[in-house]
């Protein structure tokens, strides 16, 4: 598949209090056209700030720094000026975010924020881009359309508030689709709901979707390919089947066996990682992970490990324990 | 560790017909408004060295539940009963004697934890509270005792709420719950808010307290995957109903009401070798401010009929220990395993 997005040795750092501090730290990889891939990791650890470097959200006069290249079909999106870069968002790539209820206006329907947007994007007339927003709410499972669409966000659950936020995402249809925690909020029944939407989409639409989350069981039901952060690096990267059946990185493993499935042996203590996930600004000079990591030895604490390349395709993996060519010599 | 299951006479909570309506006031009650509906005839018991799950979605009524347990909120009607007595006429005075016997760890450590005060202070203060020390240094010595315990360090037992992760802060919130000894701990949502990794160790020391201390926990949860690791019974809730309770095993293996059977295959589980059939609910959880008459959960269900509509089903034992509300259990059985037989030729 052709690559749609490549984003190469992402550095994002925030000037802050007490110095610099780098959230998201040579971060590469791509999005294929009409893929679905996943980003997951804890709370700090990078995956929310990638996404918004890509759409650079951040404030660049003061606050932050990039560096590397994010190449949306080759065109570097941090070279571009601000106003080329305002006809990027929402037309190109388009975001959804976790908590709906403050991502929309909460004093515009539904309807004129959807119209807005195809029209900031497109001439068109008013009455025409209406026409559009019904049909939008109506791809996204919205009962009712035509009425819905003079509805305030407050009117709606949490459920159609995610709708309508994808209808909107959608309204321009852009080729890349990122979904900050799409479905954090909501319940489980109603998130079940809101996947299928979004891979039905995905199947429909052909577009590009990066899934940010921190729930590894989304990920397994929805993605082709996943990226695992921690702190903010890749630790590993592969297909999902491989991600799941054959862990690599001690953090990976540490986390799929910590996370209780209905096939977990109740009568087991739950796997544990030890520790917490530190600060950015106490992370050493090795390996990030090695001050929680059960096989860590004194070369991880000294130096940095880098991403190796393993047997299969596409999967690599942040750890000395496979610098030799993947092959993996340790046991399991 | 879930072999207490011949406990059957140590009933040590119960609550009877449980209901709590919100937002009744006289003038509504004239104007024909029946109020929110949270809670709607809700009865289990909690048996010693047990953890009783109460799950749902939001709204269901599994914190309201929770709270009236302690009598944090008052139920509008209902009983509850600590070792067989009822304690729904103690004053407040008595009632807060008694709440040293039950504790409860809440949802957000972040807004549970009093600022303005050093761990050790808060853990040391419901002994004083108490009085179950003569003074202050006593409290302190087993508050220390119990810190280390749920894995505080020695030099941080000064420290400020903030200063901690909320992991920390969920292990501070258990020490402080468990230090008076109690026999129940109502637990609402103690790891929802926290990272994988942490969630694990917190449900570990759960499972480690509840051996050392013999407390029964109610276990408020939506996540269905850590119900089934923690609980040794299993209570369903929709709409402010129970509608399925049976032991954990029985529950997760053969769920007999369609809304489990929904929620069951909903839950996205992180291991792709696990396929299951979705079972998609259409249409969203009724307000509790029209309450559906009926069987609560008929504006969704696929099995509904018109007798659903009009008749509240009645909770009965269709086994021992699977309690189930549904008219049509019988014959959503039937028909499920006639489709299972289809499907494998």
């Amino acid at each position: 598949m052709e690559n749609l997005l490549k984003v190469k040795e992402l550095k994002t750092s925030f000037q802050t209090l007490r110095g610099e501090v780098t959230a998201v730290d040579g971060v590469s990889f791509e999005v294929k056209k009409g893929e679905i891939l996943g980003i997951v990791g804890e709370s700090g650890c990078g995956k929310s700030v990638t996404s918004q470097s890509i759409m650079r959200l951040y404030n660049e006069k003061e606050l932050v720094k990039y560096e590397g290249e994010v190449l949306l079909e080759g065109n570097n999106l941090l070279k571009l000026s601000e106003k080329e870069m305002r006809s990027v968002r929402g037309n190109d790539i388009a975001m959804i975010f976790q908590d709906a209820l403050s991502s929309l206006n909460p004093v515009f329907t539904i309807g004129n924020q959807i119209v807005e947007a195809i029209r900031l994007h497109e001439k068109i007339s008013k009455k025409e881009a209406k026409k559009r927003a019904v049909e939008l709410l109506r791809l996204t499972g919205i009962p009712i359309p035509e009425k819905r669409v003079d509805a305030y966000p407050h009117e709606l659950s949490g459920g159609m508030r995610q709708r309508a936020m994808i209808a909107l995402a959608l309204s321009c249809q852009p080729k890349l689709l990122i979904a900050d925690e799409p479905t954090t909020a909501l319940d489980v029944t109603i998130q079940a709901q809101i996947m299928d939407l979004i891979v039905e989409l995905n199947q429909k639409m052909g577009m590009g979707i990066m899934l940010i989350t921190h729930d590894l069981g989304v990920v397994a039901h929805t993605c082709q390919r996943v990226i695992v952060m921690y702190l903010g690096q890749i630790v590993e990267e592969g297909m999902v089947d491989e991600i799941f059946k054959n862990p690599s990185h001690p953090y990976t493993k540490g986390l799929i066996k910590s996370v209780p499935t209905t096939n977990t042996d109740v009568s087991r203590k739950l796997y544990t990682i030890k520790g917490v996930v530190p600060l950015l600004s106490e992370a050493g000079e090795g390996c990030r992970f090695c001050n929680r990591c059960e096989m860590a030895t004194e070369k991880c604490r000294t130096s940095k490990p880098h991403l190796y390349s393993m047997k299969n395709e596409g999967h690599r993996v942040r750890c000395f324990l496979y610098e030799k060519g993947g092959d993996c010599h340790e046991a399991k | 560790m879930k072999q207490n299951k011949k406990t059957e006479d140590n009933v040590i909570f119960e609550v009877k017909n449980l209901s709590k309506v919100f937002g009744v006031k006289k003038a509504d009650r004239k104007k024909g408004s029946g109020g929110i509906r949270a809670v709607n005839d809700v009865s289990f018991a909690i048996r010693e060295k047990e953890t009783f799950a109460l799950v749902g979605e939001s709204g269901c009524g599994k914190s309201t539940t929770g709270r009236m347990a302690l009598r944090l909120i008052e139920p509008t009607e209902g009983d509850i009963f600590y070792h067989e007595k009822s304690i729904m006429q103690l004053k407040s005075g008595e009632m807060r004697a008694l709440r040293k016997n039950m504790q409860m760890v809440f949802q957000d450590p972040y807004s549970s934890l009093n600022p303005r005060k050093s761990i050790l202070s808060i853990v040391a203060e419901p002994l004083l509270i108490h009085n179950m020390v003569e003074n202050k240094k006593q409290a302190e010595e087993q508050a220390k005792e119990l810190l280390c315990r749920v894995g505080i360090r020695e030099d941080q037992f000064d420290r400020y709420p903030h200063e901690f992760s909320g992991g920390q802060k969920q292990r501070i919130s258990m020490a402080r719950a468990i230090i008076t000894k109690p026999e129940i701990i109502i637990c609402d949502e103690p790891v929802s808010a926290l990272d994988v990794s942490i969630q694990a160790q917190v449900l570990n020391l759960l499972r480690e307290l509840q051996e050392e201390y013999r407390v029964s926990y109610l276990f408020i949860s939506h996540d269905m995957s850590v119900v089934k690791y923690i609980s040794d019974r299993v209570a369903v809730m929709y709409l402010g109903t129970i509608v399925e309770e049976a032991a954990t095993e029985d529950l997760f293996a053969n769920p007999l009401h369609p809304y489990t059977q929904a929620l069951l295959s909903a839950v996205p589980e992180a291991d792709p070798d696990i396929k299951k059939e979705r079972i998609v609910l259409y249409g969203e959880i009724p307000s509790p401010m029209n309450f559906p008459s009926g069987c609560p959960f008929h504006t969704r269900c696929a099995y509904a009929t018109e007798h659903c509509n009009d008749f509240r089903p009645a909770r009965v034992e269709v086994k021992e220990g699977h309690f189930l509300a549904c008219h049509h259990w019988e014959r959503i059985r039937q028909s499920q395993r006639k489709e299972q037989e289809e499907s494998h030729g």
